[in-house]
């Protein structure tokens, strides 16, 4: 038969379990807006019953196991979206620099200057004797330079950007990679002694969010809680430690090893994924389509220029107009320069002939890029057209990989996250379970104060 | 679905910044009148933009070009009316000086006005316009036809007086803007003709019925000429109307492309602020309420 203090006991197991429900109740509350936290919960026990006369008798409750809410399986789907909305990140900014070194459509892009440059030609076909007419074509071609020097500087920065965004993103992954490392100890300690590491896993998952972000990651969980976190096929992270990422310019390709390998590692996707692709591929395919607009006009008015006469006694003849071969040098010759009486206007060396002029102007309608499939204007245009579009695409992608995120970190939020309502009616409900077992508790001590005075 | 307090926040902040993106893309429209800012709000736009743009420059250049062009016909064409009107009159002096019964003063008379015609004559065929001799074919800076400082011969320009100039007026068009010292008045045959008539008269000898016939001929080539340059003046006349009309349309087409519908935007953007503003309004009153309002 059950004593009093079998009572008391009871209801003293009740008061300590309330006690630590609502001490997690607390914990929740005040890590409501904590990032990367996952609320936790309380599973009560009955304690083992012992047998009396009557049968079964329960010896109260206790609080058996304290755990995080988190579905590892949403965790896997965000971690492998994340890259992807990195890259597509990466790729809004750095083109959207692109663009903006482009400049078009406006009134001072290259397009416009080409225009002028021809323009300036033309009106020179009109009035080949006009000094006023050769200086403006002078002045155009420095200016038509100038816009090319422009765009190809801009695009050359942006890309020089990338060298210390990539070192900066290498840091970054190297500490959460070695920290991932630490707390992986630490968590397989922790379970290998049978005590709760919550909070360990919760910021090692949080590092884990904020790497995958950087570059495409892949997560293995072991029996023992830790992970194992692999970059392009290579281990970075485990329990047994990190290997650091680091990164070479080699023959102006940038290539990440990882650790002492003498293979690079392959990263496609990520911020730290379209950091190389931009800086190996897209970037350098913009540089050489600039470069080969430059390089056809230079050559294209070279060659008309030099089969034309200037002003003078004798005209002089077979001067080149431009000097350079890129977007990088092109220039106006400096002989030109010096002298406009050496822009060729005339086809036979009379001052009023103006075909060499016309055929200069006309230049911009000939098809001499492609293998004879578009004008210079029209390549620099599908150039141009081309950035748009794949800004435009970034644009696109970046916002549908936001809404998957979105999603699931929406989905995450409602397993994982604190809901305050749920937390207040957790601890109303624990309140009052609190308050009856202290009520068995002096209703016990009544009844023993009637049993001593009984004895009395 | 489990609802929580940071996952209401976190979407009504996303909806919020989408919104507001879209006002900020709706106000830069509405700022600059520009439907197309930058390559990648319409690529393709855009493409058609620069194409445009690019004809719009040229068809301004070549209005430039149709302009200088008229300046130089239309020197031509009164130029060409004032070597008519000494023609007119050289026919008229040799329709009278032919007559036999002339005294030698009166044929000292009318020697004394073939050579001022013969003056005038040089004059025009070295007319410059914008410091161009209009009459020099290609070799526009040197002077055409110099008289003798004696006034007893004339030669042209050894460099040569002949060559057209064709001037780009339009897509494809190169029109011929000039009529060189070969089609104007003959190179120097004229001149040469006038000189004879002349020093003839002052030695005493009346013209030849077959100098007056050469007179008549040469009337007829430069009222030829003289159409010419008038049937350059009408060309280029009707090519700056063309010009213009083109100019108005290729501006027509690339407003198309490239400005903003502004009441279309505006309505828009009143719509999107609208929504803006009940998300606002419905996020200030959802967000506050929990539980914690009503345990007391």
């Amino acid at each position: 038969m059950a004593g009093l203090n079998d009572v008391l006991n009871s209801a003293r197991s009740a008061l300590i379990a309330q006690q630590v429900a609502m001490e997690v109740t607390s914990n929740n509350v005040a890590n409501a807006n904590t990032v990367g936290y996952s609320r936790e919960r309380v599973d009560f026990e009955q304690s083992p019953a012992v047998p009396i006369n009557h049968g079964l008798l329960g010896t109260g409750v206790s609080a058996s196991h304290i755990g995080r809410a988190r579905d590892r399986m949403i965790d896997q789907q965000l971690w492998g979206a994340s890259d992807s909305n990195g890259k597509a990140t990466t790729d809004q900014t750095i083109l959207s620099q692109v663009e903006a070194a482009v400049n078009e459509p406006s009134d001072s892009g290259l397009s416009e200057t080409m225009s002028s440059f021809f323009s300036a030609f033309q009106s020179l076909s009109a009035q080949p004797e006009e000094s006023a007419a050769r200086n403006n074509v002078v002045q155009q071609g420095q200016l038509l330079a100038q816009s090319f020097h422009n765009i190809q500087s801009g695009i050359a920065q942006t890309q020089n950007n990338i060298v210390s965004d990539v070192q900066s993103q290498l840091q970054t992954i190297n500490q959460l990679t070695s920290d991932i490392s630490d707390l992986n100890v630490k968590i397989a300690n922790a379970t290998t002694q049978g005590v709760e590491a919550s909070s360990l896993e919760d910021q090692r998952d949080l590092k884990i969010d904020t790497l995958s972000g950087l570059v495409k990651v892949n997560v293995s969980d072991a029996a023992d809680g830790s992970v194992m976190v692999s970059v392009g096929g290579t281990v970075v992270a485990s329990k047994a430690g990190a290997v650091a990422l680091t990164s070479v310019i080699k023959g102006n390709k940038m290539q990440i090893f990882s650790g002492a390998s003498t293979q690079p590692t392959q990263i496609t996707s990520g911020q730290l994924g379209g950091d190389l692709e931009n800086y190996n591929t897209t970037i350098p395919g913009y540089m050489s389509k600039l470069d080969a607009t430059a390089n056809a006009l230079i050559t294209q008015i070279n060659t008309l220029h030099a089969a034309g006469f200037g002003i003078g006694t004798p005209p002089s003849t077979g001067v080149n107009f431009f000097t350079g071969t890129s977007a990088t040098d092109i220039n106006v010759n400096a002989a030109v320069v010096n002298d406009p009486n050496k822009v060729a206007a005339s086809s036979d060396g009379s001052t009023g002939d103006n075909q060499a002029a016309v055929a200069m102007a006309n230049l911009q309608n000939q098809s001499v890029m492609n293998g004879g499939a578009a004008t210079i204007p029209q390549y620099y245009n599908s150039f141009v057209s081309s950035i748009g579009s794949a800004v435009d695409a970034a644009n696109n992608t970046s916002a549908n990989q936001q809404l998957v995120i979105n999603q699931l970190q929406s989905q995450r939020s409602s397993f994982s996250g604190v809901s305050i309502d749920e937390e207040m009616t957790n601890l109303t409900q624990y309140q009052h379970a609190y308050q009856a077992a202290s009520e068995v508790v002096t209703v016990v001590n009544e009844m023993m104060q009637s049993l001593i005075t009984m004895v009395q | 679905m489990r609802v929580t307090e940071s996952s209401i926040a976190s979407s009504f902040l996303f909806n919020i910044g989408e919104t507001n993106q879209r006002i900020t893309q709706e106000q830069t429209e509405l700022a600059t009148g520009k439907s197309v800012n930058t390559v990648s709000d319409n690529p393709q736009a855009a493409n058609t933009i620069l194409r445009l743009k690019a004809l719009v420059s040229n068809n301004n250049q070549f209005q430039q070009n149709n302009t200088a062009a008229q300046s130089r016909a239309q020197a031509t064409e009164s130029a060409m009316d004032g070597f008519t009107t000494i023609m007119i009159n050289l026919k008229g002096i040799l329709a009278q000086a032919t007559n036999g019964s002339l005294t030698s003063a009166d044929q000292q008379t009318y020697a004394d006005q073939v050579d001022q015609l013969l003056g005038q004559a040089v004059d025009i065929a070295n007319t410059q316009s914008n410091g161009i001799y209009i009459f020099g074919g290609t070799n526009t800076l040197q002077q055409p036809i110099t008289l003798a400082a004696d006034g007893s011969s004339v030669t042209a320009n050894p460099n040569g007086i002949t060559g057209s100039i064709k001037v780009p007026v339009n897509e494809g068009i190169n029109q011929v803007v000039n009529l060189d010292g070969q089609q104007a008045f003959q190179g120097t045959a004229i001149f040469n003709l006038m000189i004879q008539v002349r020093d003839e008269l002052n030695s005493g000898q009346s013209p030849t019925t077959a100098q007056a016939a050469s007179v008549d001929t040469y009337v007829d080539s430069i009222a030829n000429a003289t159409g010419k340059a008038g049937a350059i003046m009408q060309n280029l006349d009707a090519n700056d109307t063309m010009l213009t009309n083109q100019q108005t349309q290729l501006k027509k087409l690339l407003s198309v492309q490239q400005d903003s519908d502004i009441a279309a935007v505006t309505l828009k953007m009143n719509q999107d602020q609208l929504d803006l503003q009940a998300a606002l309004s419905s996020g200030a009153s959802v967000l506050p309420d929990t539980l914690l309002n009503f345990l007391h």
